[in-house]
């Protein structure tokens, strides 16, 4: 590990920057800030699942007291253009649709939004919700993708040919030839369940236009604000920098924030027409209903294998189950091909991929976002595989693994592993659970006639890169940037930004950790402001946010290449100031410029104050002030074939190793956690301590998936059962055993501080969970083909087999 | 979510409190707690023109013993059951349910009295009073009746409760010698109502035969129900493997869950089928100890 | 406003009074009247936790309690937690085991603790568990929460042994 500054302050556990204002309650959320003459909205939202709107009458709601205007979709439509997101994928439907985040002639989602209401306070404008009168004509939903992808399926889109919005086969290698010489092939059909990230604070939206200046200035919790400015701009006719997008404390995203945007469109739109601010808080059951839900996915695949474990290869047919609309998708269907074999050293695979649209509310981004799917898929074929050949499931893996010492290791599909220790990272995991212990335990309780079960699970997350260049016809690159600010004020005072959002990641902790290593000061000295100003921040366009773990990628490699260039300039205004050459002065303690071997210094203050005032003696050459703006290209070669899906899509492939025991109640089907380790490596630890947190926060979301939460729609009528959280379960702190975690530090191979992105993690407890429970029925003979498990599921299966 | 709008009439005495409720009739409802009346109007599936808080009337919030009994007040709230003394040394199967109603916010502004009109049929405090025998008090302006809890649960979220009446007080036995209860609940995730929930409470005889049993189940159909034909198989019979089949066997045919995001009705009624076997063997073995 | 009453709190030890309209949420009635925007909502239907405040010393869902309901009572909320500018031992718990992420289940997690403190003063982990189990957390999965109360706990009882029992409580 290369050493950074001489402070050392990367990688210690410094407590966090963000924490004082949010344990006073000081915080400043969206929904905290209230502007003169603001108004509040809120939508009408179609209870079908898909229909026809076939006339709206508002008068009632207009006559409430208090309401200023209702507005329907297709008063939208008309002033509000549509995100075609995905125009670029070769696909007629795709390139029909036209998004406009309200339905316009047809609702083709329950919960989605028909018209909005805005009254002068929020209690009215629910009323007033209620008195707008909708006359639907219902048509049958499409719930089902497989349904929705027949010939005969009604088009969710009127006028486009089909459902499906993009269908491509991928090949690697040569897969029939692998499996015919396979000593057994297993198949499954798999379904991975629709669930959600449904962080505590909901989207909120403040939007106020300044008709003077034509600038809409927008307030809002988005977790890409950075795109969201290209697109609020491009749907309300404004070019971008008349959009001013500001965003500070954030109550979790999770990836689920990142689909904001349509809405802060209509919300400007609102402003706009209004002439007053417009604060709309999305409540809770909308935001169930409506906001972004995670990929559903059905399998059929194949995996060919030596009787010894060795895997040849594995086929499988992707449906993608988008949702009614393309946002972030068809990413989540396509990630896959960024780790595509993930630990394992298989060289030939097939993968035909659907994405079909269906009656459902949009997927789209989500922690492990496509990346769990699909490791979801590799690790349960092999966990069949290994117990149709009896064999452990440990003992499958460690005969495949991809070994340290042949990083970088390149896939079939040509990315390239940025280095990792898999089998280290599963012996690891199996010492942390006891593995040998718990299979000894097993069979005892076995005996007694107990079901308890031990999974393990290994996923890979790849970051830092980006898919567009498979839907994308001339870009030949899956390069990205990260873009970071640091300044240093005559008085000394050093202020750092990065264009990504903090959702409780401590960007202002980790990111003054790497200023202050680099600057030799300590992270106390160095501000780093929460949020995001489309007018302050020095954003990387479209690519700023937070997603895919882009801060451990290309924002530190952003925010360390700002510290290094500062670095720079303070030696070299120091130097001048010292009468010194630049490489006779070095930075010691406290950001001091000296003169190498000597006493002779300066502190950052008065260099700094040199630098910015007493600028008439400055050389020519020597650029007055301290200010370094940045922007990081991840170091990533063009694609091979966008065509064939070759190339490194991804700077980094960060993994982690998981364990699960649980106890099924066979009387009941209930499952009872009884442990969960996971090790996770994601190269290198700014701060160990907010490590952990995010993996902690990793195993609640991904065991809730597996065990807890997930969205049902009625197959007749389309209605999204689960839409509160009454229904939506989120497991509490009483439903979890303690979390067992560790990190292991194997560094990146290419990215600036060897650092991966991490807590995504593929989606590894969830993997872990459904395989312990595999495990625990597998004496019965059961096979558990989906992501999640409702006890009741488990019963009918126990019962199956027991009354024979 | 906001409620529709509605007049607020604060009580500050039964008679008062009777007074407004019946002057709005159907559209007034009383509010104590309101943990399971403020979610329903939020959701505005509860409507009510006005709503009578009794918070403020005094008296109306106690546990208090008297000729072997214990009384309840419409006020008590489920943290004052769950940490009270005298409810664990003399109604142990109250105490342990009052553990896994809800969760610590809910239980320190629900009440006993408001579960038990809420009448939720995947709720915890009714199968425990329906297997205790309980009596409930319930007073309007013409007087006051005591009604058996047995029959007090009509149909689906409805009561023998008239409007304009309020349940005062919540009248339970103390089981004697070699009693012993138990609630046992099935619940998808912790705070969640129940898929299923059996509480028994049965006294053994000196043989060890079951001289007498009240069994109360959550989650069996549209209402809270008492098992009355599981008690009549088991009592006078010693509690065995074979015994629980049959009993088992028996609770099936008188049970019919309502199917919904907690499990199908078929899956509710196998998860009664193995709790009741349960929570009979649990109580069985708590009253051999007692 | 139809039916509005005028109703009077008293928030972390300050007098609020305010006409209001009887649905109003005392989750509202904090945020908006009196601008405490420390409390927060999350979920409507009383399942989060995010909103949790003390009404006359017991935690409540402040979206579960009408404004109207808390007329004449003592609120407490993440604002009042720390005093001159000294935090309370449950929010330097809460900073020193990084117990937060977004921060935005924080206030109403913190006021859950407390109250489980109160009651159980040395609890065992099962127990902080279930004392916060009426709270949600999206980020931590709740392990750094769990040893951040305990570690309260811990230090709760060292102060004890180390101040001799004077004669009042």
């Amino acid at each position: 590990m290369s050493k950074v500054g001489n402070r050392g302050v990367i990688g210690q556990p410094i407590k966090r920057k963000e924490d004082q204002r949010l344990i006073t309650g000081k915080g400043i959320f969206v929904d905290d800030i209230v502007l003169p003459e603001m108004l509040h909205a809120s939508f009408v939202r179609s209870p079908y699942g898909h229909a026809y709107v076939k006339r709206i009458d508002a008068s009632r709601a207009l006559g409430l007291p208090g309401v200023v205007d209702v507005v329907t979709g297709e008063e939208f439509a008309k002033f509000v253009r549509p995100q075609k997101a995905h125009s670029g994928l070769d696909s007629p439907t795709a390139r029909a649709l036209e998004d406009y985040g309200i339905a316009v002639k047809k609702a083709i989602y329950h919960g989605e939004a028909v018209a909005a209401v805005v009254a002068l306070d929020k209690y009215t404008a629910k009323d007033a919700v209620e008195l707008v009168e909708v006359d639907y004509d219902p048509l049958p939903p499409l719930v089902d993708a497989e349904e929705s992808m027949s010939d005969g399926a009604v088009k969710i889109h009127d006028g486009t040919p089909t459902n499906v919005v993009w269908h491509k086969t991928y090949n690697y290698g040569d897969v029939d030839k692998a499996f015919s010489k396979a000593d057994l092939i297993v198949k499954s059909r798999l379904y991975f369940d629709r669930f959600m990230a449904a962080p505590l604070e909901t989207y909120v939206i403040i939007a106020s236009f300044d008709r003077g200046q034509e600038v809409m200035t927008v307030y809002c919790n988005s977790a890409h604000p950075g795109r969201d400015v290209f697109l609020v701009a491009g749907a309300l006719n404004l070019s971008p920098n008349r959009v001013r997008l500001i965003c500070q404390d954030n109550g979790g995203s999770f990836g689920n924030k990142n689909n904001i945007y349509p809405y802060t469109a209509l919300i400007g739109y609102l402003a706009m027409k209004t002439g007053r601010p417009v604060k709309w808080v999305m409540d809770r059951n909308e935001h169930l209903l409506a906001s972004g839900h995670g990929n559903e996915m059905i399998y059929y695949g194949e995996i060919a294998v030596k009787k010894d474990g060795t895997i040849l290869g594995i086929k499988a047919r992707l449906i993608a189950d988008e949702g009614s609309e393309l946002r972030s998708e068809p990413r989540g269907a396509m990630v896959w091909i960024r780790q595509l074999t993930t630990f394992y050293r298989f060289r030939h695979l097939r993968m035909e991929v659907n994405a079909v649209l269906t009656n459902k509310c949009p997927t789209g981004s989500m922690r492990a976002y496509g990346k769990v799917q699909h490791c979801f898929l590799i690790e349960s074929l092999i966990e069949k595989a290994a117990r149709q050949l009896r064999l452990d499931p440990a003992e499958i893996r460690f005969k495949n693994f991809i070994l340290p010492k042949e990083m970088p290791y390149k896939n079939p599909a040509g990315n390239i592993y940025d280095g990792g220790d898999y089998p280290g990272c599963l012996r690891r995991t199996l010492e942390m659970v006891g593995y040998e212990d718990w299979r000894k335990k097993q069979q005892k309780l076995r005996r007694e006639g107990k079901c308890l079960g031990i999974g393990i699970a290994m996923a890979m997350e790849s970051q830092g890169g980006n898919l567009a260049p498979l839907w994308k016809k001339g870009h030949k690159s899956s390069g990205s940037v990260g873009s970071a600010m640091i300044r240093i004020d005559a008085d000394g005072n050093i202020s750092a930004s990065v264009d990504s959002m903090s959702m409780g990641h401590s960007h202002q902790t980790t990111t003054a950790q790497i200023v202050a290593d680099v600057l030799s000061v300590s992270p106390d000295d160095v501000d780093v402001f929460a949020g995001f100003d489309s007018w302050i921040t020095a954003f990387g366009e479209r690519y700023s946010g937070s997603y895919a773990s882009r801060f451990s990628t290309v924002h530190h490699g952003a925010i360390f290449g700002a510290a290094k260039r500062m670095r720079e300039k303070i030696l070299r205004h120091g130097a001048f100031l010292l009468g010194s050459a630049v490489n006779k002065v070095e930075l010691v303690q406290d950001g001091k410029v000296r003169v190498k071997g000597t006493k002779k210094s300066a502190g950052l203050k008065e260099v700094a104050s040199n630098a910015w005032l007493n600028t008439g003696v400055l050389p020519k050459d020597l650029e007055a002030g301290l200010v370094v703006h940045y922007v990081y290209k991840a170091p990533l070669k063009p694609l091979e074939s966008a065509e064939l899906g070759k190339g490194n899509f991804s700077l980094t492939y960060a993994y982690g190793g998981a364990a699960a025991v649980v106890e099924v109640d066979p009387g009941t089907g209930m499952v009872k956690l009884l442990k969960i380790v996971l090790v996770d490596d994601p190269g290198r630890c700014i701060n160990p301590m907010v490590c952990e947190g995010q993996v902690h926060g990793q195993i609640g979301h991904q065991v809730g998936a597996a065990l807890y939460e997930r969205l049902l729609y009625d197959k007749t009528d389309g209605r999204l059962l689960t839409s509160t959280f009454k229904d939506y379960l989120l497991p509490t702190a009483a439903d979890f055993p303690t979390l067992e975690t560790a990190i292991m530090e194997t560094p990146s191979l290419f990215s600036p501080l060897g650092a991966r992105g991490m807590a995504e993690g593929g989606g590894v407890p969830q993997i872990a969970v459904i395989n312990a429970v595999r495990d625990a029925l597998s004496p019965l003979g059961i096979e558990i083909d989906s992501s999640h498990i409702e006890p009741e599921e488990i019963l009918r299966r126990i019962q199956e087999r027991t009354d024979r | 979510m906001y409620s529709v709008p509605f007049d607020y009439l604060c009580a500050h005495n039964i008679q008062e409190a009777l007074k407004l409720l019946s002057e709005y009739g159907e559209e007034g409802r009383v509010i104590a707690g309101g943990q399971s009346l403020i979610p329903l109007m939020k959701l505005r599936l509860a409507r009510p023109k006005c709503l009578v808080d009794i918070k403020r009337v005094p008296g109306l919030s106690f546990i208090n013993k008297e000729n072997g009994h214990l009384k309840v007040g419409a006020l008590t709230t489920h943290r004052e059951l769950g940490v009270s003394d005298l409810i664990r040394s003399d109604l142990p199967i109250m105490h342990e349910a009052a553990q896994v109603i809800a969760d610590p916010q809910v239980r320190n502004l629900g009440t006993l009295v408001g579960a038990l009109c809420q009448a939720e049929p995947s709720g915890d405090w009714a199968p425990v009073v329906l297997a205790l025998g309980g009596r409930l008090k319930c007073v309007g302006q013409k007087g006051e009746r005591v009604l058996e809890a047995k029959e007090f649960f009509v149909d689906a979220y409805t009561t023998l409760l008239q409007p304009g009446e309020i349940l005062t007080e919540v009248n339970l036995p103390i089981p004697g010698a070699r009693a012993g209860g138990a609630y046992l609940k099935v619940q998808r995730r912790a705070g969640d109502f129940a898929v299923a929930g059996v509480a028994v409470q049965l006294t053994l005889d000196e043989a060890g035969l079951c001289k007498d049993i009240g069994i109360g189940l959550s989650g069996a159909g549209l209402t809270p129900l008492r098992a009355v034909a599981v008690e009549e198989l088991l009592r006078g019979r010693r509690i065995s493997a074979e015994i629980l089949e049959e009993a088992s066997r028996c609770l099936a045919g008188s049970v019919d869950p309502i199917s919904d995001l907690r499990g199908s009705s078929k899956y509710k009624t196998d998860v009664l089928k193995v709790t009741l076997k349960r929570a009979v063997q649990l109580a069985a073995s708590r009253s051999k100890r007692s | 406003m139809p039916n509005s009453k005028r109703i009077e709190m008293k928030i972390n030890g300050e007098s609020y009074a305010a006409e209001v309209e009887p649905r109003l949420l005392l989750v509202d009635f904090l945020r908006v009247n009196a601008r405490l925007t420390g409390t927060h909502v999350g979920c409507d239907t009383s399942n989060c936790g995010a909103c949790t405040v003390m009404l006359d010393g017991l935690t409540v869902k402040s979206c579960t309690v009408f404004a109207v309901q808390a007329d004449g009572r003592e609120i407490f909320t993440v604002e009042g937690l720390s005093k001159d500018g000294k935090l309370h031992p449950i929010q330097e718990s809460f900073r020193d085991h990084h117990a937060l992420q977004c921060g935005y289940c924080t206030p109403g997690m913190m006021l859950s603790s407390l109250f489980l403190l109160s009651n159980k003063p040395n609890p065992t982990e099962e127990e902080v568990r279930k004392g916060i189990s009426g709270n949600i957390c999206l980020c931590t999965g709740y392990q750094h929460i769990v040893n951040a109360v305990l570690d309260v706990a811990k230090r709760g009882q060292r102060q004890q042994k180390k101040r001799p029992r004077s004669g009042k409580n």
